[in-house]
């Protein structure tokens, strides 16, 4: 495996082992025959629960209205028609054009098998780490589903998926090597310093390819005016855009902000116009490979089917997936609706999940990466059943 | 290149030169240097304990008072409450860091850090911050030079650990208690005592082992959510059970303490901590023959921490060329202090001139205070720490710090002479000299190999 290179690592002795050319997978480039192909996958986790119900309305359930007396979104308040069924979010409007050119589509009343405690803690963990546990107040994990999918992918070198942001990302983590890169990462230092840098890193076989690397990405990504001053929505987009220019493939950051429990309508606008600004400048940036790519965004949970007493909604279970990108096949709301009449609800307060979100991220990656039933089933997410192909993707 | 021994005993097993302080190079002094931090005063003592409690129980009664008040007047006073207890963790946080920079008994301070680390506990929620704080003084200082048994005793049973392995919410399946408040068997801790605290993960213990030791542990809570140690008999799981091929007696404490002994005395466990205590002084892959003494050792003395300490600093292998480990985060950081001799009053308050370089930096880097990644602590491999995002953030701090240093009107040949001594690599010191700043000049030095390894 081309990945244990880097674990088992030069310098298990130090120093004194001296250089060897296959010993860091960033200076082995040459060694890989294949590439990890042409798609691109952008994961947005977004923490804190976003509020599913209110992203997407499901304006023709009769029981919507009157649960959400604020907090509905339906073409008469707050939204725009999507089906004919659902609603988007009016703070989300940036995002309607893509829904009319095929690029938009979302699945609703997913979640990860993470049930009862709903601890955001706990939540994000299952979302990231993909795994089967129920129950809340495990131990955290240790890696991420997408770190170890880069197993998967053939030709993955350490450039091919980066983690953009200050956020540690656990998604990310784990044995094989990934890029951890902040829009507002600045060496700081002069030309000359930086040489002085990499001449004096060079007879340390780890720090030179790191500085060699580190200095290469640094500099071509000086060239659109420098290092961002903050880090938002949009400098993390358009960083990942620039990255998945280059040798990435994956990129994945965190949007926060969602936690929404007291007046939503005034809390929410802030989230829902970042992730449109998000996925707006990907696109931009991106320009022709956006037809290559896939923007997924998840979330720990859903909320609170009903509106609580502060106008906000609380920790739920059913929430929703976003999918945008040239790739997708066509606009559309999937997933099994599963009602929202009390008996309908997840112990009486939150939406069913009747899909377990972790299913379809597999298809994104088998769709888009071309791997292996088999072992997403075994690897990537333990014990899923991948089923039928929703069809997303062209 | 041979090294000074005082360099190699500043670096390999210290926390970096000071320019006031000699410095640890006698073996003897080192292990002295145990007892004297084992001994000395705790950051978290009782009286900061309960000040952490203190601040945590106004923040959460501001939480719960009043819940129909949806005022912003009361969501400010959550926030202000929110900002007392975290300002509370902060100090204890400084204060660690400040002790780390002005300590004498720098071996003392590694080894704290590294027990600490081998019985790893971080934050899960505010709450349990509060005691997480206090656990590295509380469970693992007091027994620095004493038995691998008493550390182990002592993490057990500590709040912090008991609910980051959800050992406080783990009753036996069969009690009335159990059925009474909905409860069951909770592997967590038990698995963890077995796969990383004592025998090791390549150890040969089953699953019936996991079981078994969690169901010893029944009974193992505390007062409360968040209160101080207890043995609740009736959570406590009766029977007898087969542990590592030992039968012990559910129901009891004693039993369970007993078990405990067992594992932490057991062979495997003798050859898990040697490894690692190597592997994290000495180089990713130690070499066999310390491996070797320190499981001797540790197997003649049933883990007589002082003993393996000595062992550790009068081997051979343990004195060879330096540069087999990455410094993690937090090891550079107090280097860097120490190096410019930074004290504790400098870094106090308002007008510290490293805010932002010390704490905030460490999350920077990834290794934030009280947030290990999971209960088998920070990772060890020196490839995990240097990988061009996280080197880009080691330079980006070592710029920053340059400013600070370069403020405090220190001249960088000489700060460099201070802080490697002999391990400063000649073409570094050139380059040192080469750079057309004082803050470049800095920022080299601490970027460098020669600092970033020891």
């Amino acid at each position: 495996m081309s990945m244990d290179f880097s674990r088992r690592g030069l310098l298990k002795g130090g120093l004194t082992l001296g250089c060897s050319a296959a010993a860091y997978p960033l200076m082995s480039k040459v060694t890989f025959a294949s590439a990890p192909g042409d798609n691109r996958l952008v994961v947005i986790v977004l923490r804190g629960a976003m509020d599913g119900l209110a992203a997407v309305g499901p304006y023709t359930d009769r029981d919507y209205l009157a649960m959400r007396p604020n907090l509905a979104t339906s073409p008469e308040r707050k939204g725009f028609d999507l089906d004919g069924r659902f609603a988007l979010h009016e703070d989300l409007e940036a995002l309607m054009p893509l829904w009319r050119a095929g690029e938009l589509s979302f699945v609703h009343a997913v979640s990860t098998p993470y049930r009862d405690k709903r601890s955001h803690f706990d939540g994000q963990d299952a979302l990231e780490s993909g795994t089967e546990a129920e129950s809340g107040g495990m131990t955290p994990s240790r890696d991420g589903w997408l770190n170890r999918a880069l197993s998967l992918l053939p030709g993955a070198q350490a450039t091919t998926a980066v983690a953009v942001g200050r956020d540690n990302m656990l998604l990310l983590d784990g044995r094989n090597p990934a890029l951890n890169w902040s829009p507002d990462s600045d060496l700081q230092l002069s030309p000359q310093a930086l040489q002085l840098f990499e001449m004096i890193s060079a007879r340390d076989p780890l720090f030179a390819a790191a500085a060699k690397e580190a200095t290469q990405i640094d500099a071509s990504l000086g060239m659109e005016g420098g290092p961002a001053k903050r880090v938002d929505a949009r400098s993390l987009a358009a960083l990942s855009a620039e990255m998945l220019r280059g040798d990435s493939r994956i990129a994945a950051f965190s949007l926060g902000g969602w936690d929404t429990h007291r007046r939503q309508e005034g809390t929410i606008r802030k989230p829902m116009n970042q992730l449109a600004a998000a996925i707006g400048e990907l696109k931009t940036g991106l320009g022709p490979i956006w037809e290559r790519t896939a923007v997924m965004c998840i979330t720990e949970f859903g909320r609170t089917a009903r509106e609580n007493g502060s106008e906000g909604t609380d920790h739920g279970t059913g929430g929703l997936m976003i999918y945008a990108g040239g790739s997708l096949s066509k606009a559309a709301v999937y997933g099994q609706w599963p009602g929202l009449r009390a008996s309908d609800l997840f112990e009486d307060r939150d939406l069913m999940p009747t899909d377990d979100l972790r299913r379809h991220a597999a298809w994104t990656l088998r769709t888009l990466f071309g791997m292996e039933r088999g072992a997403l089933e075994r690897d990537v997410f333990p014990g899923i059943a991948m089923g039928q192909d929703a069809r997303i993707f062209a | 290149m041979t090294l000074q021994k005082d360099t190699i005993a500043a670096l390999r097993f210290g926390l970096g030169f000071r320019p006031d302080q000699r410095g640890e190079r006698d073996p003897d002094a080192m292990v002295a240097g145990l007892r004297a931090v084992a001994a000395a005063r705790p950051i978290v003592d009782a009286a900061e304990d309960e000040r952490l409690w203190t601040e945590l129980q106004e923040f959460r009664e501001a939480k719960k008072a009043d819940r129909k008040n949806k005022s912003d007047e009361r969501a400010a006073m959550i926030k202000d409450e929110r900002r007392d207890f975290y300002r509370r963790l902060t100090r204890v946080w400084d204060a660690s860091l400040a002790r780390s920079v002005e300590a004498e008994h720098a071996f003392a301070e590694r080894m704290a850090r590294f027990w600490a680390n081998h019985f790893s506990v971080s934050i899960k929620f505010p709450a349990h911050a509060s005691r997480v704080a206090g656990f590295e003084d509380q469970a693992i200082r007091p027994h620095l030079a004493g038995r691998f048994s008493d550390m182990l005793q002592a993490a057990t049973m500590h709040p912090a650990m008991l609910v980051f392995l959800d050992q406080n919410r783990s009753a036996g399946p069969s009690t009335k208690a159990a059925k009474r408040e909905g409860l069951g068997l909770n592997e967590n801790l038990g698995r963890e005592i077995l796969e990383l605290h004592t025998l090791g993960v390549s150890a040969p213990y089953s699953q019936q082992d996991v079981i078994a030791l969690a169901m010893l542990l029944t009974g193992f809570t505390m007062r409360g959510r968040q209160g101080s140690f207890v043995y609740r008999d009736e959570w406590a799981e009766p029977g007898r059970f087969e542990l590592m091929g030992e039968s012990f007696r559910g129901g009891s404490q004693q039993e369970t303490l007993r078990a405990l002994e067992m594992l932490a005395t057991h062979p495997a466990t003798a050859r898990h901590i040697a490894t690692k205590l190597a592997a994290h002084f000495v180089a990713d892959e130690p070499p066999a023959r310390l491996v070797e003494a320190l499981e001797a050792d540790f197997r003649r003395t049933g883990g007589d921490l002082a003993s393996l300490s000595r062992t550790l600093l009068t081997h051979p292998d343990a004195w060879g060329p330096l540069g087999g480990k990455v410094r993690q985060p937090q090891e550079i950081v107090v280097a860097a202090l120490r190096a410019a001799g930074v004290t504790a009053k400098t870094l106090e308050g308002r007008n510290d001139p490293f805010k932002g370089l010390t704490l905030q930096a460490l999350k920077d880097m990834g290794q934030q205070v009280n947030r290990a990644p999971g209960p088998d602590g920070w990772p060890e491999a020196s490839a995990e720490w240097i990988n061009p995002g996280a080197l880009a953030i080691r330079l980006e701090w070592a710029a920053r710090m340059g400013e600070a240093l370069a403020a405090r009107q220190l001249d960088p040949r000489e700060y460099a002479e201070t802080a490697l001594r002999d391990a400063l690599d000649p073409q570094t010191a050139w380059a040192i000299a080469a750079a057309a700043e004082k803050r470049e000049g800095f920022a080299l030095l601490l970027a460098s190999p020669d600092f970033n390894r020891r």
